[in-house]
């Protein structure tokens, strides 16, 4: 059972999709980058499941979107107009049916694409892991609600910005010298 | 009668005395999983059975931790190997794992912490169990020693206000803070002592342990010393770059 705010939720994103979708334009990708970027605020306060497939499929088709044919994206649409419709509707086996569908769409469609989408998926996974720890989730808690391991996670965010926030309290003069001290350095 | 008493009672105060000597005199500490990944992916991991020794106590890991360390990344392919130099540090007995954990301490303490922020009328989650389990162990063991490079536990343990502003910046003051809880949270672990992998690393420095990488140039200290602290800190060790030039200026002074 889906809770009714993130229904709401992912209903907002995907109509929101749909739009981005249907409006041909060179900025698509941006637009679905931007759109996973709020969803993943969403995603930090909900901790729901469903909200997180829809996010990292957000994503991840902005990433593989200039690969996909016009047809293809009257299908992925079509698709999603389908899922709105079965969330709506509360018939939650076809809505996950249609976010299946979604994902293998992709899959199924692109060859490019189905050599590297696990690759796309995971790269999602991780980005918008790193952003759940911008926004002040801990290494455990980002990486446990995107499905990542620690390792996955740590190696990529120590590699951005994600990690840096909040002033230090302790000088590191003491906390220095504490280590020192415990190691009589 | 009188005298039985006061022998029983003498005992009885020396038998705590001599537990609580057991306790204080214990030298461990515990390692959160984040440290252990900074050194791994850094290969530097090899600093911490010479730190050990130097320490001269216990290297502590928890369940959650190992779990975190080696029981997930071992069916990983990225990470498979990463996994085997931690198992190979466990079975050396470089770490140890502390079972005894005070499961209802990190519950208590998790609870406080993932109810002290709430975001659009729900609670915030901002830590996991597993990640409390170090906090909570080294506050029963009296040591209060943590090495975590985690950042947002660490800034909630040490000045949960900043906590509270970030949480504010990120999520444009929908926040909404219970102080009560915060407060209760920080004051359950005043007492924790944190370190970071940036903070072992440097030791190391300092005890030479890193000598054989100096190179033959001109401030040849420097660069090293430069390399091994970004090294930890590109790595997941949340450090900031003021943080890693006020460590130079301390030790190459």
């Amino acid at each position: 059972m889906i809770k009714e705010v993130v229904k709401k939720d992912i209903i907002n994103y995907l109509i929101k999709t749909s739009d981005i979708l249907s409006k041909d334009g060179p900025n698509q990708s941006l637009l679905l980058k931007e759109l996973s970027d709020r969803a993943i605020e969403d995603v930090a306060v909900q901790k729901d499941m469903d909200l997180i497939s829809v996010t990292v499929f957000i994503y991840s088709l902005g990433k593989v979107i200039q690969g996909v044919s016009a047809e293809e994206v009257q299908d992925l649409v079509k698709e999603i107009n389908y899922a709105i419709k079965h969330i709506k509707e509360n018939r939650l086996g076809r809505y996950n049916n249609s976010i299946k569908l979604l994902f293998e769409t992709i899959r199924k469609n692109n060859a490019k694409v189905q050599i590297h989408l696990q690759d796309v998926l995971q790269a999602a996974r991780i980005k918008k892991g790193a952003i759940l720890l911008g926004k002040g989730l801990s290494m455990g808690q980002a990486a446990g609600l995107m499905g990542l391991s620690n390792w996955d996670l740590q190696s990529y965010a120590g590699k951005t910005v994600a990690m840096q926030f909040g002033k230090e309290s302790i000088p590191e003069e003491q906390r220095l010298s504490s280590a020192f001290k415990l190691f009589s350095v | 009668m009188a005298k039985t008493n006061s022998v029983k009672m003498k005992k009885k105060i020396l038998t705590k005395v001599d537990l609580k000597k057991t306790k204080t005199f214990e030298k461990v500490i515990f390692f959160d999983s984040g440290p252990i990944i900074s050194l791994v992916l850094s290969r530097l991991d090899w600093i911490l059975p010479i730190l050990k020794e130097k320490f001269g106590g216990k290297f502590y890991i928890t369940p959650a931790v190992k779990k975190e360390l080696v029981e997930r990344p071992i069916e990983v392919k990225r990470f498979e190997f990463e996994a085997l130099q931690v198992m190979k540090y466990i079975r050396e007995g470089v770490f140890e794992v502390y079972e005894d954990i005070p499961q209802n301490t990190v519950k208590r303490l998790q609870v406080l912490a993932n109810s002290s922020f709430q975001i659009r009328g729900k609670n915030m989650d901002v830590v996991q169990a597993g990640e409390m389990e170090s906090v909570a162990a080294a506050l029963k063991t009296g040591s209060n020693l943590v090495v975590m490079d985690e950042r947002t536990l660490r800034l909630f343990i040490e000045d949960n206000s900043e906590m509270e502003k970030l949480l504010e910046m990120r999520f444009k003051n929908d926040v909404v803070s219970n102080k009560v809880k915060m407060n209760e949270f920080s004051a359950q672990l005043k007492g924790i002592q944190i370190i970071r992998s940036v903070e072992l690393v440097s030791v190391a420095y300092k005890l030479g342990v890193l000598n054989s990488y100096l190179p033959k140039i001109k401030g040849a200290k420097e660069k090293l010393l430069d390399a091994v602290l970004w090294a930890t800190k590109t790595n997941g060790c949340a450090v900031t770059e003021d943080e890693i030039n006020k460590i130079k200026e301390l030790i190459l002074k």
